[in-house]
Protein backbone atom coordinates (compact mmCIF):
# COMPACT_ATOMS: atom_id res chain seq x y z
CA UNK A 1 0.00 0.00 0.00
CA UNK A 2 2.80 2.17 1.40
CA UNK A 3 6.37 2.11 0.52
CA UNK A 4 8.68 4.70 1.68
CA UNK A 5 12.10 3.79 0.19
CA UNK A 6 15.60 5.87 1.11
CA UNK A 7 13.46 8.96 2.50
CA UNK A 8 15.78 11.81 3.95
CA UNK A 9 14.66 14.95 4.86
CA UNK A 10 17.25 17.77 5.54
CA UNK A 11 16.35 21.45 6.62
CA UNK A 12 18.22 23.94 5.42
CA UNK A 13 18.62 26.87 7.62
CA UNK A 14 21.43 29.58 7.81
CA UNK A 15 22.41 28.01 11.00
CA UNK A 16 23.28 24.89 9.31
CA UNK A 17 21.45 22.08 8.41
CA UNK A 18 18.97 19.80 10.27
CA UNK A 19 18.89 16.17 9.14
CA UNK A 20 15.13 15.55 9.88
CA UNK A 21 14.90 12.31 8.49
CA UNK A 22 18.01 9.41 7.56
CA UNK A 23 17.20 6.70 4.76
CA UNK A 24 14.28 5.61 6.40
CA UNK A 25 12.46 2.72 4.87
CA UNK A 26 9.30 1.87 6.04
CA UNK A 27 6.26 -0.76 4.49
CA UNK A 28 3.03 -0.39 5.71
CA UNK A 29 0.14 -3.24 4.12
CA UNK A 30 -3.26 -2.56 2.93
CA UNK A 31 -5.78 -2.84 5.83
CA UNK A 32 -3.52 -2.88 8.61
CA UNK A 33 -2.79 -0.41 11.66
CA UNK A 34 0.87 0.81 11.41
CA UNK A 35 2.34 3.14 14.45
CA UNK A 36 5.09 5.01 14.03
CA UNK A 37 6.14 5.62 18.05
CA UNK A 38 9.26 8.23 19.03
CA UNK A 39 10.05 11.24 21.36
CA UNK A 40 9.38 14.68 20.17
CA UNK A 41 12.13 15.40 18.13
CA UNK A 42 12.63 12.07 16.51
CA UNK A 43 11.18 13.45 13.45
CA UNK A 44 7.68 10.87 13.21
CA UNK A 45 5.87 14.56 12.20
CA UNK A 46 7.96 15.18 9.16
CA UNK A 47 8.07 11.26 8.52
CA UNK A 48 3.97 11.21 8.13
CA UNK A 49 4.18 14.53 6.41
CA UNK A 50 6.37 13.07 3.85
CA UNK A 51 3.58 10.69 3.34
CA UNK A 52 1.03 13.07 1.89
CA UNK A 53 3.57 15.11 0.89
CA UNK A 54 2.64 18.13 3.26
CA UNK A 55 6.51 17.92 3.16
CA UNK A 56 8.66 17.65 0.06
CA UNK A 57 11.49 14.81 1.12
CA UNK A 58 14.84 15.77 0.03
CA UNK A 59 16.14 12.19 -0.91
CA UNK A 60 14.37 9.24 -1.80
CA UNK A 61 10.96 7.81 -2.72
CA UNK A 62 7.46 7.34 -1.15
CA UNK A 63 5.40 5.19 -3.20
CA UNK A 64 1.42 4.82 -2.51
CA UNK A 65 0.33 1.74 -4.18
CA UNK A 66 2.90 1.29 -5.99
CA UNK A 67 3.39 5.01 -7.47
CA UNK A 68 6.16 7.10 -6.96
CA UNK A 69 4.20 10.50 -5.58
CA UNK A 70 7.24 12.67 -4.71
CA UNK A 71 7.08 12.66 -9.50
CA UNK A 72 3.66 13.83 -9.30
CA UNK A 73 2.22 17.17 -10.87
CA UNK A 74 0.39 19.80 -8.58
CA UNK A 75 -2.34 18.92 -9.91
CA UNK A 76 -2.11 15.17 -9.43
CA UNK A 77 -0.97 15.08 -6.05
CA UNK A 78 -3.77 17.10 -5.20
CA UNK A 79 -6.27 14.88 -6.51
CA UNK A 80 -3.98 12.08 -4.76
CA UNK A 81 -4.29 13.81 -1.40
CA UNK A 82 -8.03 13.37 -1.68
CA UNK A 83 -7.61 9.70 -0.89
CA UNK A 84 -5.55 10.20 1.95
CA UNK A 85 -7.56 11.19 5.13
CA UNK A 86 -5.44 13.26 7.55
CA UNK A 87 -6.29 13.90 11.10
CA UNK A 88 -3.93 16.16 13.59
CA UNK A 89 -3.43 16.94 17.50
CA UNK A 90 -4.81 19.87 17.13
CA UNK A 91 -7.88 19.14 15.08
CA UNK A 92 -7.76 21.86 13.08
CA UNK A 93 -11.11 22.25 12.29
CA UNK A 94 -12.40 25.32 10.73
CA UNK A 95 -13.79 27.64 13.23
CA UNK A 96 -16.15 29.96 11.81
CA UNK A 97 -18.25 27.10 10.14
CA UNK A 98 -20.66 24.26 11.55
CA UNK A 99 -19.81 20.47 12.50
CA UNK A 100 -21.73 20.52 9.13
CA UNK A 101 -19.55 22.61 6.71
CA UNK A 102 -16.77 21.36 8.16
CA UNK A 103 -17.23 17.50 7.13
CA UNK A 104 -18.84 19.16 3.75
CA UNK A 105 -15.18 20.91 3.12
CA UNK A 106 -13.55 18.39 1.69
CA UNK A 107 -16.53 17.43 -0.42
CA UNK A 108 -16.65 21.13 -2.03
CA UNK A 109 -13.13 20.73 -2.77
CA UNK A 110 -13.56 17.71 -4.88
CA UNK A 111 -16.10 19.43 -6.51
CA UNK A 112 -19.05 17.09 -5.11
CA UNK A 113 -22.38 18.22 -6.25
CA UNK A 114 -24.75 19.77 -3.58
CA UNK A 115 -27.05 17.02 -3.05
CA UNK A 116 -24.28 13.63 -2.34
CA UNK A 117 -22.33 16.18 0.08
CA UNK A 118 -25.98 16.31 1.80
CA UNK A 119 -26.14 12.95 2.16
CA UNK A 120 -22.27 12.03 2.40
CA UNK A 121 -22.47 14.49 5.69
CA UNK A 122 -25.17 13.09 7.28
CA UNK A 123 -23.97 9.19 6.91
CA UNK A 124 -20.28 10.90 8.57
CA UNK A 125 -22.23 12.28 11.26
CA UNK A 126 -23.93 8.87 11.91
CA UNK A 127 -20.51 6.62 11.94
CA UNK A 128 -18.63 9.31 14.26
CA UNK A 129 -22.13 9.56 17.01
CA UNK A 130 -22.24 13.59 16.27
CA UNK A 131 -25.81 13.78 14.73
CA UNK A 132 -26.80 15.91 16.76
CA UNK A 133 -24.44 18.62 16.49
CA UNK A 134 -24.39 19.02 13.14
CA UNK A 135 -25.30 22.66 13.31
CA UNK A 136 -22.44 23.26 16.73
CA UNK A 137 -19.52 25.51 16.10
CA UNK A 138 -16.23 23.71 17.14
CA UNK A 139 -15.74 25.91 19.89
CA UNK A 140 -18.97 24.84 21.75
CA UNK A 141 -17.59 20.88 21.54
CA UNK A 142 -15.26 19.14 23.89
CA UNK A 143 -12.16 18.19 22.57
CA UNK A 144 -13.22 14.54 21.83
CA UNK A 145 -16.41 15.99 20.19
CA UNK A 146 -13.90 17.97 17.65
CA UNK A 147 -11.75 15.03 17.09
CA UNK A 148 -14.77 13.05 15.63
CA UNK A 149 -15.82 15.97 13.50
CA UNK A 150 -12.12 15.59 12.33
CA UNK A 151 -12.16 11.89 11.63
CA UNK A 152 -15.69 12.45 9.71
CA UNK A 153 -13.56 15.07 7.65
CA UNK A 154 -10.68 13.09 7.27
CA UNK A 155 -13.34 10.07 5.92
CA UNK A 156 -15.64 12.57 3.49
CA UNK A 157 -13.87 11.34 0.33
CA UNK A 158 -13.45 7.57 1.17
CA UNK A 159 -9.49 7.32 1.25
CA UNK A 160 -7.65 4.70 1.28
CA UNK A 161 -5.86 5.65 4.00
CA UNK A 162 -5.92 7.73 7.02
CA UNK A 163 -2.85 9.17 8.69
CA UNK A 164 -3.01 10.08 12.20
CA UNK A 165 -0.42 13.05 13.52
CA UNK A 166 -0.60 12.44 17.03
CA UNK A 167 -4.70 12.07 17.15
CA UNK A 168 -4.91 11.67 20.91
CA UNK A 169 -2.14 13.51 22.30
CA UNK A 170 -4.38 16.37 23.60
CA UNK A 171 -6.65 14.44 25.09
CA UNK A 172 -7.92 12.84 28.08
CA UNK A 173 -7.31 9.31 28.50
CA UNK A 174 -10.61 8.38 28.63
CA UNK A 175 -11.56 9.94 26.01
CA UNK A 176 -8.48 9.02 24.24
CA UNK A 177 -9.51 5.30 24.41
CA UNK A 178 -13.05 6.48 22.65
CA UNK A 179 -11.08 7.83 20.04
CA UNK A 180 -8.88 4.79 19.24
CA UNK A 181 -11.99 2.71 19.69
CA UNK A 182 -13.64 4.63 16.52
CA UNK A 183 -10.17 4.48 14.81
CA UNK A 184 -10.03 0.40 15.00
CA UNK A 185 -13.84 0.29 14.14
CA UNK A 186 -13.18 2.20 11.05
CA UNK A 187 -10.40 0.25 10.24
CA UNK A 188 -12.46 -3.11 10.69
CA UNK A 189 -15.41 -1.78 9.12
CA UNK A 190 -14.03 -0.44 6.01
CA UNK A 191 -10.59 -1.91 5.96
CA UNK A 192 -8.61 1.16 6.06
CA UNK A 193 -5.74 1.33 6.10
CA UNK A 194 -4.20 3.84 9.04
CA UNK A 195 -0.98 5.52 9.98
CA UNK A 196 -0.22 7.05 13.10
CA UNK A 197 2.28 8.53 15.28
CA UNK A 198 2.49 8.82 18.40
CA UNK A 199 4.75 9.21 21.73
CA UNK A 200 2.29 7.50 24.05
CA UNK A 201 3.36 3.79 23.86
CA UNK A 202 -0.49 3.00 25.22
CA UNK A 203 -1.84 4.16 21.79
CA UNK A 204 0.31 1.89 19.90
CA UNK A 205 -1.02 -1.18 22.42
CA UNK A 206 -4.17 -0.36 21.77
CA UNK A 207 -4.80 -0.45 18.04
CA UNK A 208 -1.52 -1.07 15.99
CA UNK A 209 -0.89 -4.09 14.29
CA UNK A 210 2.82 -2.94 13.32
CA UNK A 211 4.62 -0.77 14.57
CA UNK A 212 7.77 1.38 13.48
CA UNK A 213 10.21 2.76 16.40
CA UNK A 214 12.08 6.13 14.85
CA UNK A 215 14.84 7.86 17.35
CA UNK A 216 17.15 10.92 15.71
CA UNK A 217 15.44 10.32 11.98
CA UNK A 218 16.29 7.37 11.95
CA UNK A 219 13.73 3.71 12.09
CA UNK A 220 15.37 1.37 14.69
CA UNK A 221 13.52 -1.08 14.98
CA UNK A 222 10.26 -2.60 12.98
CA UNK A 223 7.50 -5.38 13.40
CA UNK A 224 4.38 -6.70 14.91
CA UNK A 225 3.11 -4.52 18.00
CA UNK A 226 3.99 -8.18 20.23
CA UNK A 227 6.84 -8.93 18.59
CA UNK A 228 8.63 -5.24 19.10
CA UNK A 229 7.26 -4.77 22.87
CA UNK A 230 8.20 -8.14 23.81
CA UNK A 231 11.19 -8.84 23.12
CA UNK A 232 12.60 -5.37 22.21
CA UNK A 233 16.16 -5.14 20.18
CA UNK A 234 17.68 -1.88 21.58
CA UNK A 235 17.71 0.13 24.64
CA UNK A 236 15.39 2.95 23.05
CA UNK A 237 13.04 0.66 22.53
CA UNK A 238 12.71 -0.83 25.56
CA UNK A 239 12.88 2.33 27.34
CA UNK A 240 9.69 3.28 25.36
CA UNK A 241 8.17 -0.34 25.70
CA UNK A 242 8.59 -1.24 29.17
CA UNK A 243 7.15 0.27 32.66
CA UNK A 244 10.69 -0.11 33.82
CA UNK A 245 9.47 -2.38 36.90
CA UNK A 246 11.98 -5.19 35.81
CA UNK A 247 15.37 -3.83 35.69
CA UNK A 248 14.92 -2.32 39.17
CA UNK A 249 14.82 -5.52 40.98
CA UNK A 250 18.20 -5.91 42.49
CA UNK A 251 19.54 -8.74 41.43
CA UNK A 252 21.67 -10.06 44.56
CA UNK A 253 18.10 -9.00 46.40
CA UNK A 254 16.84 -12.49 48.28
CA UNK A 255 13.62 -12.16 48.75
CA UNK A 256 12.22 -15.54 50.35
CA UNK A 257 13.87 -18.87 50.45
CA UNK A 258 15.25 -21.02 52.54
CA UNK A 259 19.49 -21.27 53.01
CA UNK A 260 19.47 -25.16 51.69
CA UNK A 261 17.27 -23.74 48.61
CA UNK A 262 18.37 -24.11 45.12
CA UNK A 263 17.21 -20.82 43.68
CA UNK A 264 16.23 -19.42 40.24
CA UNK A 265 14.99 -16.15 38.47
CA UNK A 266 13.05 -16.23 35.29
CA UNK A 267 11.26 -13.85 33.54
CA UNK A 268 8.46 -15.57 31.56
CA UNK A 269 6.33 -13.56 28.88
CA UNK A 270 3.96 -15.12 27.25
CA UNK A 271 0.92 -14.06 24.96
CA UNK A 272 -2.52 -15.26 23.24
CA UNK A 273 -3.60 -18.55 23.81
CA UNK A 274 -0.67 -19.33 26.98
CA UNK A 275 -1.61 -16.71 28.83
CA UNK A 276 -4.84 -18.01 29.29
CA UNK A 277 -3.76 -21.48 30.97
CA UNK A 278 -3.02 -21.54 34.51
CA UNK A 279 0.55 -23.00 33.68
CA UNK A 280 2.27 -21.72 36.91
CA UNK A 281 -0.01 -23.73 39.57
CA UNK A 282 0.26 -26.27 37.38
CA UNK A 283 4.31 -26.63 37.52
CA UNK A 284 4.03 -25.88 41.72
CA UNK A 285 1.75 -28.89 42.11
CA UNK A 286 3.64 -30.76 39.67
CA UNK A 287 7.14 -30.46 40.50
CA UNK A 288 7.03 -29.16 44.43
CA UNK A 289 8.52 -26.38 43.80
CA UNK A 290 8.32 -22.89 45.38
CA UNK A 291 7.24 -19.80 42.77
CA UNK A 292 7.54 -16.64 44.34
CA UNK A 293 5.90 -13.71 41.90
CA UNK A 294 8.72 -10.74 42.24
CA UNK A 295 6.91 -8.82 39.13
CA UNK A 296 3.62 -8.87 36.64
CA UNK A 297 2.03 -7.44 34.37
CA UNK A 298 -0.54 -8.22 31.70
CA UNK A 299 -1.08 -6.05 29.04
CA UNK A 300 -3.52 -6.23 25.79
CA UNK A 301 -1.92 -5.24 22.78
CA UNK A 302 -4.93 -4.66 20.21
CA UNK A 303 -6.74 -8.08 20.96
CA UNK A 304 -3.83 -10.12 21.75
CA UNK A 305 -3.22 -10.45 25.50
CA UNK A 306 0.06 -10.47 26.65
CA UNK A 307 2.09 -10.57 29.76
CA UNK A 308 5.21 -10.44 31.90
CA UNK A 309 5.98 -12.10 35.05
CA UNK A 310 9.34 -12.26 37.23
CA UNK A 311 9.47 -15.58 38.73
CA UNK A 312 11.71 -16.88 41.85
CA UNK A 313 11.69 -20.66 41.83
CA UNK A 314 13.41 -22.23 44.53
CA UNK A 315 13.66 -25.79 45.89
CA UNK A 316 15.36 -28.88 44.90
CA UNK A 317 17.92 -28.36 42.32
CA UNK A 318 16.47 -30.69 39.90
CA UNK A 319 13.22 -30.36 41.02
CA UNK A 320 13.82 -26.22 39.98
CA UNK A 321 15.47 -27.50 36.86
CA UNK A 322 12.78 -29.75 35.93
CA UNK A 323 10.10 -26.68 36.58
CA UNK A 324 12.18 -24.61 34.00
CA UNK A 325 12.17 -27.06 31.37
CA UNK A 326 8.44 -27.55 31.69
CA UNK A 327 8.30 -23.74 31.50
CA UNK A 328 9.95 -23.64 27.96
CA UNK A 329 7.84 -26.46 26.87
CA UNK A 330 4.70 -24.15 27.13
CA UNK A 331 4.35 -21.49 24.76
CA UNK A 332 6.70 -19.47 26.65
CA UNK A 333 9.49 -17.29 26.46
CA UNK A 334 11.77 -17.94 29.54
CA UNK A 335 14.81 -15.65 30.21
CA UNK A 336 16.79 -16.59 32.79
CA UNK A 337 17.48 -13.62 35.01
CA UNK A 338 20.35 -15.61 37.43
CA UNK B 1 -26.05 85.50 13.89
CA UNK B 2 -29.40 85.43 12.37
CA UNK B 3 -31.87 83.01 10.66
CA UNK B 4 -31.08 82.96 7.17
CA UNK B 5 -27.13 82.51 8.57
CA UNK B 6 -28.03 79.89 10.67
CA UNK B 7 -29.64 77.67 7.92
CA UNK B 8 -27.09 78.56 5.31
CA UNK B 9 -24.63 77.16 7.94
CA UNK B 10 -26.95 74.49 8.77
CA UNK B 11 -26.84 73.45 4.86
CA UNK B 12 -23.17 73.72 4.75
CA UNK B 13 -22.22 71.13 7.52
CA UNK B 14 -24.87 68.71 6.23
CA UNK B 15 -23.58 69.10 3.02
CA UNK B 16 -20.22 68.84 4.47
CA UNK B 17 -21.01 65.92 6.26
CA UNK B 18 -22.40 63.58 3.14
CA UNK B 19 -19.51 64.47 1.46
CA UNK B 20 -16.82 63.39 3.92
CA UNK B 21 -19.01 60.01 3.84
CA UNK B 22 -19.22 59.92 -0.12
CA UNK B 23 -15.36 60.16 -0.18
CA UNK B 24 -14.69 58.28 2.78
CA UNK B 25 -16.68 54.94 1.59
CA UNK B 26 -15.89 55.44 -2.20
CA UNK B 27 -12.13 55.32 -0.78
CA UNK B 28 -12.57 52.86 1.10
CA UNK B 29 -14.23 50.65 -1.55
CA UNK B 30 -11.25 51.20 -3.98
CA UNK B 31 -8.75 50.60 -1.79
CA UNK B 32 -9.85 47.13 -0.46
CA UNK B 33 -10.53 46.06 -4.21
CA UNK B 34 -7.04 46.82 -4.78
CA UNK B 35 -5.73 46.11 -0.92
CA UNK B 36 -7.30 43.22 -0.19
CA UNK B 37 -5.65 41.16 -3.14
CA UNK B 38 -2.46 42.57 -2.63
CA UNK B 39 -2.53 41.74 0.63
CA UNK B 40 -3.35 38.22 0.11
CA UNK B 41 -0.68 37.76 -2.28
CA UNK B 42 1.75 39.13 0.06
CA UNK B 43 0.78 36.67 2.87
CA UNK B 44 0.59 33.91 0.37
CA UNK B 45 4.09 34.31 -1.33
CA UNK B 46 6.13 34.47 2.23
CA UNK B 47 8.61 31.71 2.04
CA UNK B 48 6.43 29.98 4.53
CA UNK B 49 3.31 30.74 2.40
CA UNK B 50 0.99 28.31 0.50
CA UNK B 51 2.73 29.97 -3.04
CA UNK B 52 6.15 30.77 -1.84
CA UNK B 53 7.37 33.46 -3.72
CA UNK B 54 10.15 35.32 -1.62
CA UNK B 55 11.25 37.39 -4.63
CA UNK B 56 7.70 38.79 -5.17
CA UNK B 57 6.90 38.93 -1.54
CA UNK B 58 10.05 41.44 -0.79
CA UNK B 59 9.20 43.70 -3.63
CA UNK B 60 5.49 44.08 -2.40
CA UNK B 61 6.74 44.13 1.16
CA UNK B 62 9.10 47.40 -0.10
CA UNK B 63 6.11 48.79 -2.16
CA UNK B 64 3.73 48.64 0.63
CA UNK B 65 6.42 50.30 2.90
CA UNK B 66 7.29 53.19 0.74
CA UNK B 67 4.56 54.33 0.01
CA UNK B 68 2.91 54.00 4.17
CA UNK B 69 5.66 56.02 4.68
CA UNK B 70 4.83 59.51 2.51
CA UNK B 71 2.66 61.70 4.91
CA UNK B 72 -0.60 61.69 3.50
CA UNK B 73 -0.45 65.70 3.17
CA UNK B 74 2.74 64.83 0.77
CA UNK B 75 1.05 62.28 -1.45
CA UNK B 76 -1.61 64.28 -1.44
CA UNK B 77 0.23 67.12 -3.33
CA UNK B 78 2.10 64.97 -5.16
CA UNK B 79 -0.87 63.05 -6.91
CA UNK B 80 -2.58 66.32 -8.04
CA UNK B 81 -1.37 65.70 -11.84
CA UNK B 82 -2.66 61.85 -11.85
CA UNK B 83 -6.25 62.93 -9.91
CA UNK B 84 -6.15 65.65 -12.95
CA UNK B 85 -5.80 62.49 -15.26
CA UNK B 86 -7.88 60.53 -14.07
CA UNK B 87 -11.10 62.90 -12.67
CA UNK B 88 -10.08 66.41 -14.55
CA UNK B 89 -10.26 68.20 -11.74
CA UNK B 90 -8.02 68.11 -8.80
CA UNK B 91 -10.97 69.74 -6.23
CA UNK B 92 -14.04 68.29 -4.71
CA UNK B 93 -14.71 65.30 -3.22
CA UNK B 94 -14.31 63.16 -6.06
CA UNK B 95 -10.98 64.56 -7.27
CA UNK B 96 -10.11 63.63 -3.25
CA UNK B 97 -11.23 60.06 -3.40
CA UNK B 98 -8.05 59.24 -5.77
CA UNK B 99 -5.25 60.11 -3.52
CA UNK B 100 -7.48 58.59 -0.55
CA UNK B 101 -7.80 55.62 -2.17
CA UNK B 102 -3.84 55.19 -2.83
CA UNK B 103 -2.87 56.79 0.38
CA UNK B 104 -4.93 53.78 1.70
CA UNK B 105 -3.97 50.45 -0.70
CA UNK B 106 -0.61 49.73 1.26
CA UNK B 107 -2.24 50.84 4.49
CA UNK B 108 -5.33 47.88 3.67
CA UNK B 109 -2.67 45.46 2.39
CA UNK B 110 -1.05 45.31 6.03
CA UNK B 111 -4.04 45.00 8.07
CA UNK B 112 -4.90 42.53 5.61
CA UNK B 113 -1.88 40.94 6.13
CA UNK B 114 -2.35 40.86 9.54
CA UNK B 115 -5.49 39.59 9.86
CA UNK B 116 -4.53 36.34 7.54
CA UNK B 117 -1.90 35.58 9.16
CA UNK B 118 -3.89 34.76 12.54
CA UNK B 119 -5.16 31.92 11.27
CA UNK B 120 -3.41 29.10 12.58
CA UNK B 121 -1.37 27.44 10.36
CA UNK B 122 -2.32 24.15 11.11
CA UNK B 123 -6.03 25.20 9.54
CA UNK B 124 -4.20 25.72 5.90
CA UNK B 125 -2.17 22.26 6.38
CA UNK B 126 -5.39 20.59 7.32
CA UNK B 127 -7.04 22.00 4.21
CA UNK B 128 -3.81 20.95 2.09
CA UNK B 129 -4.12 17.47 3.21
CA UNK B 130 -7.36 17.12 2.07
CA UNK B 131 -6.35 18.35 -1.73
CA UNK B 132 -7.27 22.09 -1.63
CA UNK B 133 -5.91 24.28 -4.15
CA UNK B 134 -4.46 27.01 -3.01
CA UNK B 135 -6.89 29.68 -4.71
CA UNK B 136 -9.74 27.46 -2.83
CA UNK B 137 -7.90 27.46 0.30
CA UNK B 138 -7.64 31.28 -0.08
CA UNK B 139 -11.18 31.79 -0.73
CA UNK B 140 -12.84 29.08 1.71
CA UNK B 141 -10.37 28.61 4.48
CA UNK B 142 -8.25 31.85 4.95
CA UNK B 143 -10.54 34.80 4.05
CA UNK B 144 -13.85 33.41 5.94
CA UNK B 145 -11.51 32.27 8.90
CA UNK B 146 -10.12 35.81 9.57
CA UNK B 147 -13.39 37.60 8.34
CA UNK B 148 -14.06 38.89 12.09
CA UNK B 149 -10.31 40.58 11.83
CA UNK B 150 -10.74 41.57 8.35
CA UNK B 151 -14.32 43.65 9.57
CA UNK B 152 -12.28 45.04 12.37
CA UNK B 153 -9.53 46.35 9.58
CA UNK B 154 -11.91 47.85 7.40
CA UNK B 155 -13.65 50.07 10.28
CA UNK B 156 -10.41 51.02 11.44
CA UNK B 157 -9.57 51.63 7.21
CA UNK B 158 -12.91 53.54 7.15
CA UNK B 159 -12.27 55.77 10.15
CA UNK B 160 -8.19 56.45 9.33
CA UNK B 161 -9.70 57.67 5.94
CA UNK B 162 -11.83 60.33 7.81
CA UNK B 163 -8.89 61.65 9.25
CA UNK B 164 -7.21 62.04 5.29
CA UNK B 165 -9.88 62.91 3.94
CA UNK B 166 -9.84 66.01 6.64
CA UNK B 167 -6.42 67.25 5.01
CA UNK B 168 -8.04 66.71 1.44
CA UNK B 169 -9.48 69.91 2.80
CA UNK B 170 -6.54 71.67 2.51
CA UNK B 171 -6.57 71.13 -1.12
CA UNK B 172 -10.15 72.21 -1.03
CA UNK B 173 -11.11 68.33 -1.45
CA UNK B 174 -14.69 68.99 0.23
CA UNK B 175 -16.15 67.66 3.29
CA UNK B 176 -16.25 68.51 6.86
CA UNK B 177 -11.86 68.90 6.53
CA UNK B 178 -12.34 71.87 4.13
CA UNK B 179 -15.09 73.47 6.02
CA UNK B 180 -13.04 73.78 8.90
CA UNK B 181 -10.28 74.55 7.75
CA UNK B 182 -12.16 77.41 5.63
CA UNK B 183 -14.30 78.80 8.54
CA UNK B 184 -12.74 77.37 11.38
CA UNK B 185 -8.90 78.38 10.38
CA UNK B 186 -8.90 81.01 7.72
CA UNK B 187 -11.76 83.05 9.47
CA UNK B 188 -11.65 82.00 12.81
CA UNK B 189 -14.78 80.65 13.17
CA UNK B 190 -15.13 78.88 15.75
CA UNK B 191 -18.46 77.55 16.92
CA UNK B 192 -18.20 75.94 12.50
CA UNK B 193 -14.83 74.13 13.99
CA UNK B 194 -16.53 72.73 16.86
CA UNK B 195 -19.42 71.52 15.10
CA UNK B 196 -17.37 70.19 12.21
CA UNK B 197 -15.33 68.49 15.33
CA UNK B 198 -19.11 66.84 17.16
CA UNK B 199 -19.52 65.46 13.52
CA UNK B 200 -17.07 63.81 12.63
CA UNK B 201 -16.73 61.99 16.51
CA UNK B 202 -20.11 61.35 15.41
CA UNK B 203 -19.64 58.95 12.19
CA UNK B 204 -16.08 57.75 13.88
CA UNK B 205 -18.69 56.77 16.36
CA UNK B 206 -21.17 55.13 14.40
CA UNK B 207 -18.58 53.75 11.75
CA UNK B 208 -16.73 51.72 14.96
CA UNK B 209 -19.79 50.32 16.44
CA UNK B 210 -20.70 48.83 13.38
CA UNK B 211 -17.52 47.24 12.62
CA UNK B 212 -17.92 46.12 16.68
CA UNK B 213 -20.83 44.23 16.22
CA UNK B 214 -20.24 43.13 12.91
CA UNK B 215 -17.03 41.65 13.78
CA UNK B 216 -18.58 40.01 16.69
CA UNK B 217 -21.72 39.25 15.61
CA UNK B 218 -20.06 36.46 12.43
CA UNK B 219 -17.67 35.19 14.83
CA UNK B 220 -18.08 31.78 15.92
CA UNK B 221 -14.48 31.04 17.61
CA UNK B 222 -14.11 32.90 20.66
CA UNK B 223 -18.26 32.06 21.65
Amino acid sequence: MISIEGLTKIYRSETGDVVALKNVNLKVSAGEVFGIIGSSGAGKSTLIRCINLLEKPTKGQVKIEGKDITKLSNRELMKLRRSLGMIFQHFNLLMQKTVNENIAFPLQVANVPRKQINERVKELLELVGLIDKADYYPSQLSGGQKQRVAIARALANNPKVLLCDEATSALDPITSKSILALLKDINKRFGLTIVLITHQIEVIKEICDRVAVIEKGQIIETGNVVDVLMHPKTTSTKNLVSSGLIDKIPPDMVLWGRKQDYQRRLKVSFSGEAAMKPVISYMVMEYQVYANILFADINYLKDTMVGELVLELSGERNAVEQSIRFLREQDLVIEELG
Amino acid sequence: MTADVLIEYLEMLGQGTLETIYMTMASALFSYIFGLPLGVISVVSEPAGILPNPKLHNVLDKIINITRSIPFIILLIALLPLTRLIVGTTIGPTASIVPLTIAAIPFVARLVETALKEIDYGIIEAAQSMGATPWQIIRKVMIPETLPSLIMGASITTITLIGYSAMAGVCGGGGLGDLAIRYGYYRYEDDVMILTIILLVIIVQIIQSIGDYLSKRIDKKNK
